[in-house]
Formats: C-alpha cells, structure tokens, sequence
C-alpha cells in the first residue's frame, strides 16, 4: 500500500492493444503479444520523509527494545492510498457512472474477497485490475451509448472539457492539468484505430476508471 | 508540528520542478499525477478469453509488477475544492470504518466527519472491526462461526464499550447461540478473555508430544504485545522434545528470552488426547514459573502481565492505525498515536481510542 514510490506504465501496453481492438460491438479484445511499459519519473525522498520528527512517548517491550523503533521514516498524508474493496465497487461506480455495471456481480473471483468475520487489505492485482478494465468498460460505454454528446468522437475541444468533468467525478477532486491533458492527449491521439466514436469515449472513461484516482481511497 | 510538514502541496511542487515535460504518453505515470494515473488496460481483454491466463500472463506480469501507483490527495485549509475534499472524506470513512461506499447524504455533507460518531455505533462498524481485530489473532479465517470467538468476543467489547483488555483478560466465554451460526457471549467467572474459550483452546492446542501448550504461550503473548517469531521447522530425526529445545540452537527463544516459550506454556494447562481423538485440557500440570519479571502462576499471571505492559498499549494503537490507515504509524504521526494511547488509559475501551486518530484532521488530509 506503499503510495506514489512506483509506477510502471500500462500507456504503451495501452497503445498498442488498441490494435488489436474488435470491430466487435461491446466487446474487449486481447492485447497483441510484445507490449511494453515504461517507468513514470522519480520522487525526491525528502518530500515523503518526517522531516521533523516529533518527540513522542516512548514504548518499550520486555525485552528493553523501543517500539517506536519500529516506525517508517514517513511524513503525514504522504501513505493514504488503499485499494478500494470489491465490496464497495458497486457504490463507487454508480457514483460516477449512475449504475453497476452488470458483469461486476459475478467478479468477487478476481478479487481478494475475505472470508466472513475475517479482514484482508486489498491488493492491487493484476486479474483485479484487468477484471475492472472489463467491468469499466462495459460501465462506461452504457454512459457513452446513452449521451448524445458522445455521437462524435473526441477531439481537441470535446476531450478536454470531457475528461475534465469525468475526472472530476470519478476522482471527487478537480483535476489538474496534466491528468486532464494526459486524458485528452489519448482520447484524440491513442484511439484512432477505434472508429466507433462512443467506444471512443468508453475507451477514455474506462481509462479513469482503472486509474488509481478511482481505485483508491 | 511544522506546517511545512502538514503541507504536502509544498513537496508536489518541488516533485512537479523535478518532472520532464509532459504532454504526451510517457509522462502519464509522473509522481504528481500519481493519484491519478491512468493504470489503464485498454482493449487488452476480451471477457470471453480472459479465463485463458496462459495467454494473458506476460500481460498479468507487468499488471502485478507496477500496475497501482498510490497516492493520497491532501487537502489544505484553504482547499480550492472544499466539496471535492468532503466526497473524498465521505468515502474515506464510509469505506475504512464501514467498508461500504459512501450514501447520497454522506457524500453530499459538506462535513462528513459529524458523521463519525454514528458510524462508530453501527453494525457495520462492528462487524468490520471485530473481523479486523480477528485477522490480526487468527492467521487465516476459520472454517465456521463457532471456531471463532475471538471475533465475537471483541464484537461484544466494542458493541457493549466493554474495557478492551477484558478481551484478554475479562470474566466471559462463548457458546453456541441457539441458531449454531454464532457465539453467544456470557459472563463466567472462569474466563480469561478468549484465551480459555474452547475453540481457541483447541485451535492452538498446538502438537509437542507431552501436551505443552507452547502454541498457545506464543499466541497469548502475540495477540497481545504484537510480538512476532517465527516458527521453526523441524529437521528430520531433530529431537523436539523439551530435551532438545534446550539445546543451544533452540533454547533462546524457549527458556531464556523474556518471551520464553517453555516457561509461558509452564502455566498452561496441557493438551490430552483421548484414543478417539477428543481433545481436552488437563490443569493438573501447571507449574509456577518465573517470567517477565514476575513469578507467574496460571495462565492468567501470564496474561495479567501481558496486557499491563507498554508493550500492550502501543500494540492496540498501531492496530487501530493499521485499521484506519492500513499500515502502522510512521514517525510523523508520533503524537496522534500517543493521543491514541491515552484514550486507551483514560476511557479502557478502543472505541475511544480509535476515535481519536479518526477524528483527527489528518484522517480526511
């Protein structure tokens, strides 16, 4: 659950999937063999560190040893982001999207569903994830399908405007220019082989939707 | 507590100077959009074969190898986005201490945190904490609700404010309740928290060949001071009797540590297996033994002293941060702990506890 250290990106998986996309209405297809990912860029250590450690109480075992030892070397807010768990996607898509997608009930297997009476942190897997692509996909193309303003396909004045407004909904914050330019830089530059503007759309929207901006909390 | 530390938005601009231009693809995943980034799979899988994971594993490699790049949002006094920041805290809470998206109203409240108080009164709260409190006893779920009265025991302390420590120590045991799909809690003068409960008994029963519960020993002092070691596999023809493990490879962590595990089983009553494998316990063989700094007596000496340890406060506070925040505190949040610590004196009871680090501003940062 360690947060913003790491990122290897799917964009160029993303891209290059795209190829292979059905002409087939409604559905998803397999990535073609040899995509890539590329590393994000790096973090000065010292904007995640407890700069100034406070003094607090000291624990000590029986043994003699201070438990406080034991802290991470983390500033505060820094650490926050848990994956959301399955039991709560279905609220969380109808949040954005007004409804569950249909195909979310019958995906408990791709996740870390804990036992009654018992507790386990979400992970980020990758089934859980491609699993969600899925479900975000079929969700987001019933939102397409049904506003007309998604009849054309995205371009240099609709993606921006658009991913602003679903960034915002599914992240609950307003986005700042980068997401919103990264967003609209793929719904106008990465789908070209996608000629269906509404799956256009739902490409986009499912693209925020497997994001960590909606997947965590 | 510096601001400057507080202050998050100050480190995402020195990581936004540290960035390479952006614009395009690469730049998708740049630590400041890391809240954010697209961990997109576009087109990359068709329902219907995604069952073939021969075909898809290179794809599931890179997936698991970096998919989520995680990064909390902070929101500062003067947040430009006050409605953003509450739907945020409203899903924040509504998930960790509910495990349920948040409703209409919670995320419509321009404050949802004046929502905590009911939160922590409610069902849901109470199963999901006592189910954590169980994960962090049990190393695995149990196969039914009558093997599980750590679960229902620290669901009754928390439902009924009872003082935590009497889930270790207090007067009570289980037994099943009428429909055979729970435990029933009742008050018995023989108890010793869960510990004496039989399903726990036997649970951790443990297999050393004379009946010495050194299971049990382990998990009494784990459940409640967190300690941790780990346990050792036996080699083939290795002698595991109390002969051997006081040879010096093994006779650190069973007869000389202050965690001594022999000595803590000494008063422990030991495991006795009838020839039609039914399992009872036999008192008769307790042994006074002297342990963290004490002559102990019974497993209740045992647990006595366990649970008035500084050790077992600081264990039930960074449970409640792992609960709250899903890892222990770090540095920084030093003070917020030790807030936690002393509800825990003042009031005994973990609710109060927990509630002061939820309730905390840094909780919905």
């Amino acid at each position: 659950m360690k947060t913003s250290l790491t990122t290897v990106s799917l964009a160029a998986l993303l891209a290059s999937s795209l190829l292979a996309c059905a002409a087939e209405e409604d559905a998803l297809e397999t990535p073609q063999p040899g995509a890539s990912s590329s590393s994000g860029g790096t973090v000065d250590p010292q904007t995640l560190e407890c700069t100034q450690k406070p003094q607090g109480r000291t624990y000590v075992d029986f043994g003699g040893v201070d438990l406080a030892t034991t802290r991470i070397n983390e500033n505060i807010g820094v650490n926050r982001g848990r994956i959301k768990p399955y039991a709560v996607l279905a609220g969380e898509y109808t949040r954005v999207l007004g409804a569950a997608p249909a195909s979310l009930a019958a995906q408990a297997g791709s996740f870390d569903v804990p036992a009654p009476r018992y507790f386990e942190e979400p992970r980020a897997t990758g089934v859980g994830i491609s699993a969600m692509y899925g479900v975000s996909f079929e969700g987001a193309l019933i939102v397409a399908k049904a506003g007309g303003k998604y009849a054309a396909a995205p371009d240099a004045t609709t993606a921006p405007a658009e991913c602003a407004a679903f960034l915002g909904k599914a992240f609950s914050r307003t986005p700042d220019t980068q997401e919103i330019d990264n967003c609209a830089t793929f719904a106008t530059t990465k789908l070209a082989k996608e000629t269906n503007p509404q799956r256009k759309w739902a490409y986009v929207f499912a693209n925020v939707l497997t994001s960590t901006g909606f997947l965590t909390y | 507590m510096a601001r400057a530390l507080r202050d998050p938005s100050r480190a995402r601009e020195r990581v936004a100077q540290a960035l390479p231009p952006h614009g395009s693809l690469s730049s998708f995943h740049a630590p400041d959009a890391c809240a954010g980034t697209f961990a997109a799979l576009a087109c990359a899988l068709q329902l219907r074969r995604f069952v073939n994971l021969r075909r898809i594993a290179p794809l599931l490699v890179l997936l698991a190898a970096g998919a989520v790049a995680l990064r909390g949002r902070s929101a500062k006094a003067d947040d430009p986005d006050p409605k953003g920041r509450s739907e945020r805290c409203a899903t924040r809470l509504s998930i960790t201490l509910l495990g349920k998206s948040a409703d209409a109203a919670l995320l419509a409240s321009a404050k949802p945190e004046d929502s905590i108080d009911s939160m922590l009164t409610s069902p849901a709260f109470y199963d999901r904490f006592a189910s954590f409190v169980n994960a962090q006893s049990n190393g695995a779920p149990a196969a039914s609700p009558l093997q599980d009265p750590v679960y229902f025991l620290a669901r009754h302390m928390i439902e009924q404010r009872k003082p935590w420590r009497d889930l270790y120590i207090g007067a009570y045991n289980v037994r099943a309740a009428a429909d055979g799909k729970s435990l029933d809690i009742i008050e018995d003068a023989n108890g010793l928290g869960y510990f004496r409960t039989a399903p726990w008994m036997v649970r951790y029963a443990g297999n050393e060949s004379e009946g010495v519960r050194i299971s049990a020993a382990y998990h009494m002092i784990h459940d409640t001071t967190g300690f941790q070691v780990p346990a050792s596999v036996a080699k083939p023809g290795e002698d595991r009797t109390a002969t051997g493990r006081k040879a010096d490879a093994c006779k650190n962590c069973h007869y000389d540590s202050w965690f001594a595990l022999d000595k803590a089983a000494a008063v422990l009553s030991r495991k006795k297996v009838a020839a039609d494998g039914t399992v009872s316990f036999d008192p008769t063989s307790i042994t006074a033994t002297a342990l963290l700094n004490k002559n102990l007596a019974s497993d209740k000496d045992l647990v006595t002293t366990l649970v008035s340890s500084e050790a077992w406060k600081f264990t039930q506070c960074r449970m409640v941060f792992n609960f709250l925040y899903g890892r222990p505190e770090n540095q920084c949040e030093a003070p917020l702990f030790d807030q936690c610590v002393a509800a825990l004196e003042k009031d005994g009871t973990i609710n109060a506890a927990l509630a002061v680090v939820v309730k905390d501003a840094s909780f919905c940062q």
